[in-house]
């Protein structure tokens, strides 16, 4: 399986499939780029059920989405995370601008 | 002991991992010990491939060992160095803001382990030092 990307009414869900370290977090910045230069996106949602790992690249992955769309009104949620994920949302304060789902 | 050297590859990041992960499990891990040490391993090698070598290639090495248990991980690199250990150190702070790193890295190490040492010279590399005692908090209760 790989991460997958579907846009829905101006949302773009990212059901990440793997551990959410650098190595991923540069493959999803990637084609979150191509998605948002080709739809008009408003609000992002990544969906953590097939990911139970996440470090800080993929909390500074997600903070460069929410500072593109936020720009335009857009919302970053985050979903389905485990306690492992949930405490590294936490300790980075990503829970303070991203909605968890 | 484990004794392991590989290239300054993203992908090795994971693997990196698993090798922590799997050497733990004879200390009889809770699931937040297994996640704090793969945590703290993958900022570690993370930082020597964006940071050490940047797009360059170069050579990791990454020891795992233990007395009793507590666990001591190694993660070395011949890059560029840091000049300025204690501002590194320093929460949020970045060279490369740019590429969206958080400057975090550091702060995620010490959160999650028990020690990190740092040692580095500009020019030659670093060597990060990181130690865990596992199961300590069971052994306190009980």
């Amino acid at each position: 399986m790989a991460t997958e990307y579907q846009v829905e009414n101006r949302k773009l869900y990212v059901r990440l499939d793997g551990e959410l370290d650098h190595h991923l977090a540069e493959k999803v910045k990637h084609q979150c780029e191509i998605i948002l230069k080709s739809y008009p996106i408003r609000d992002i949602e990544f969906d953590f059920s097939n990911s139970g790992f996440m470090d800080s690249s993929g909390v500074g992955m997600i903070l460069g989405r929410y500072r593109q769309i936020q720009p335009m009104g857009g919302n970053v949620s985050i979903s389905h995370m485990n306690d492992t994920i949930r405490r590294v949302v936490h300790m980075a304060g990503l829970h303070q601008i991203v909605k968890e789902k | 002991m484990i004794h392991l050297e590989f290239n300054s590859e993203s992908e090795n990041e994971g693997i990196a991992r698993v090798v922590a992960a799997a050497y733990m499990m004879r200390f009889d891990p809770t699931v937040e010990e297994m996640a704090d040490v793969k945590t703290a391993v993958s900022e570690a090698v993370t930082n020597s491939i964006v940071h050490a070598y940047t797009d360059k290639e170069g050579k990791i090495i990454f020891d795992i060992s233990s007395v009793e248990n507590i666990i001591k991980i190694t993660v070395e690199d011949f890059g560029i160095g840091i000049s300025d250990i204690k501002k590194a150190m320093e929460p949020m702070y970045t060279t490369k803001a740019e590429e969206e790193r958080t400057g975090m890295g550091f702060s995620f190490m010490e959160a999650f382990m028990d020690e990190v040492q740092v040692i580095s010279k500009p020019a030659k590399g670093t060597k990060v030092i990181m130690t865990k005692m596992i199961g300590g908090n069971e052994n306190l209760h009980g």
